[in-house]
């Protein structure tokens, strides 16, 4: 038979649906990759270990449903083979659906978190920090696409040098887990980078599942440089997640994580040397108005103007003094020339002046009573003193008349 | 004039550097001690300032089966 493409596969097609068991089938598998379109069909992919097949589920069905198969979800089916004429498609077309308990790579990971939990791989003490700032950063990713350049963008909006150190591999496959330990190592052993970013976009259970791979557990468990892992669209959703030293949702947030420091330690420096100069000028100007004050103080103005004062003060004080000496030795002078007159006074001889006159005795004492006259003279010889010579008498008579009490 | 040491590290150096410029906002440092702080804080912003200056701008992937490193242009 020569027969034209459209035959042979509507040939197929027939054969295929004209067997019973296969028009009518309970399958049970993981569902990956489901996505519903606006035409209101969805398409998704039921997958066991070793096979996976196309689905379809006409919006007729889909309208029946309020919940739709989940990524990663164990589900049965009840489905009818089809082919699908103008591709050549084998496919099933599923007529219903429900769920079969967890999805079987879920529980993998579940039980692999478990393990690695236990053993101490995600404990927050085995966390590095990351460094006060980044000079080079290691990214272990895919060299084209989204994720290499939304890192990139975001860095160098926050920063106007980035150094970056790209380690490609493939972010799905078999081989990845392989590759990006290869790349953790590479980093590791020539220690240039400050930190390792591990990046991918988002995608399917089975997309991102070498993220969850021991290998790279293991490795960066023990990696000595800090890792940021932005795997799929959440954080601490894959065991490279648990591991990491930070986890992420997006590359865009590793990349802003990673160099905001350095943005804000620029603008930091750059201030800083403003304040410390203010600071310093604002200490020096203090000292500089203490010193004002103090210079301005009178003494240091006019020095000679406190001596002035002192000198006035001192010569007022000695004008005082010099008063004060006339005036007390013109008071002593006074009462010397007093006393003089007073001693002249009682001065006998001054009496002799006012026309007295004085009896002495031959020895020159004088009598000085009547009573004296008696016992002492006793008619011996006698002087008389006036102011102007003595007069010598011997040879009297006398004798005493009266008597006064001492007064006169 | 004293020449400071190389801070140890980055970290060190901002730490100190932090605790100079508080010290001296707080300002109970007589002048000479003030101006010490001063050139000190000096020092270490310029030393900070040239360890993010001495950052390259640059892009290199690395050659997995080599282990070389070669500019890298992204793909627009």
């Amino acid at each position: 038979m020569d027969l034209s493409v459209s035959a042979a596969v509507k040939l197929a097609r027939d054969t295929l649906t004209s067997n019973p068991d296969l028009i009518n089938m309970t399958v049970t598998g993981e569902v990956s990759s489901f996505k519903l379109y606006s035409s209101g069909h969805a398409y998704f992919t039921l997958k066991d270990e070793r096979t996976s097949v196309s689905c379809v589920m006409f919006s007729s069905v889909v309208n029946r449903y309020e919940q739709l198969p989940e990524q990663g979800a164990q589900i049965t089916v009840r489905c009818r083979v089809d082919l699908y004429l103008q591709r050549g498609q084998f496919q099933f077309q599923v007529l219903s659906w429900q769920p079969a308990g967890a999805g079987r790579l879920y529980e993998q990971f579940l039980k692999m978190r478990d393990y690695y939990q236990k053993a101490g791989y995600f404990a927050q003490e085995n966390k590095q920090e990351l460094p006060t700032i980044v000079e080079k950063i290691g990214v272990i990713t895919s060299p084209k696409g989204a994720v290499i350049h939304d890192i990139v963008r975001t860095a160098r909006q926050l920063c106007a040098e980035i150094d970056i150190q790209l380690y490609p591999v493939t972010v799905q496959g078999e081989t990845t887990a392989r590759e990006v330990v290869a790349g953790l190592d590479f980093f590791n052993r020539n220690r240039e980078v400050d930190v390792i970013i591990i990046a991918r976009g988002g995608g399917s259970i089975e997309d991102l599942w070498p993220y969850n791979d021991s290998l790279i557990v293991e490795s960066a468990f023990r990696s000595v440089i800090p890792i940021v892992s932005a795997i799929g669209h959440e954080s601490d959703h894959h065991l490279l997640d648990y591991v990491a030293d930070y986890s992420v949702a997006t590359p865009t947030m590793a990349a802003q994580l990673c160099w905001q420091k350095n943005a804000y330690y620029r603008s930091y420096l750059e201030e800083i040397d403003n304040k410390l100069q203010q600071i310093i000028l604002r200490q020096l100007r203090m000292e500089q108005q203490h010193l004002d004050l103090l210079l301005s103080h009178s003494i240091i103005e006019n020095p000679r103007g406190v001596f002035s004062e002192y000198g006035r003060q001192c010569t007022e004080m000695m004008a005082n003094l010099d008063r004060n000496m006339n005036t007390y030795l013109a008071g002593l002078h006074s009462q010397v020339e007093h006393l003089h007159i007073c001693l002249e006074n009682l001065n006998p001889r001054s009496i002799l002046k006012r026309g007295y006159a004085t009896i002495c005795d031959f020895s020159g004492k004088f009598i000085q009573s009547s009573r004296e006259w008696q016992n002492k003279l006793n008619g011996k010889e006698f002087l008389i003193e006036w102011q102007d010579g003595k007069v010598k008498l011997s040879n009297y008579q006398s004798e005493i008349i009266g008597e006064n009490s001492g007064k006169v | 004039m004293e020449k400071f040491s190389e801070p140890k590290s980055y970290k060190v150096a901002i730490e100190r550097l932090e605790e100079i410029v508080q010290a001296l906002e707080v300002g109970n440092e007589d002048l000479e001690n003030t101006y010490a702080l001063y050139q000190e804080g000096k020092f270490l912003a310029k030393w900070c300032q040239n360890r993010l200056k001495s950052i390259e701008n640059q892009i290199k992937i690395v050659d997995p089966a080599k282990e070389d490193l070669s500019d890298f242009e992204l793909e627009l």
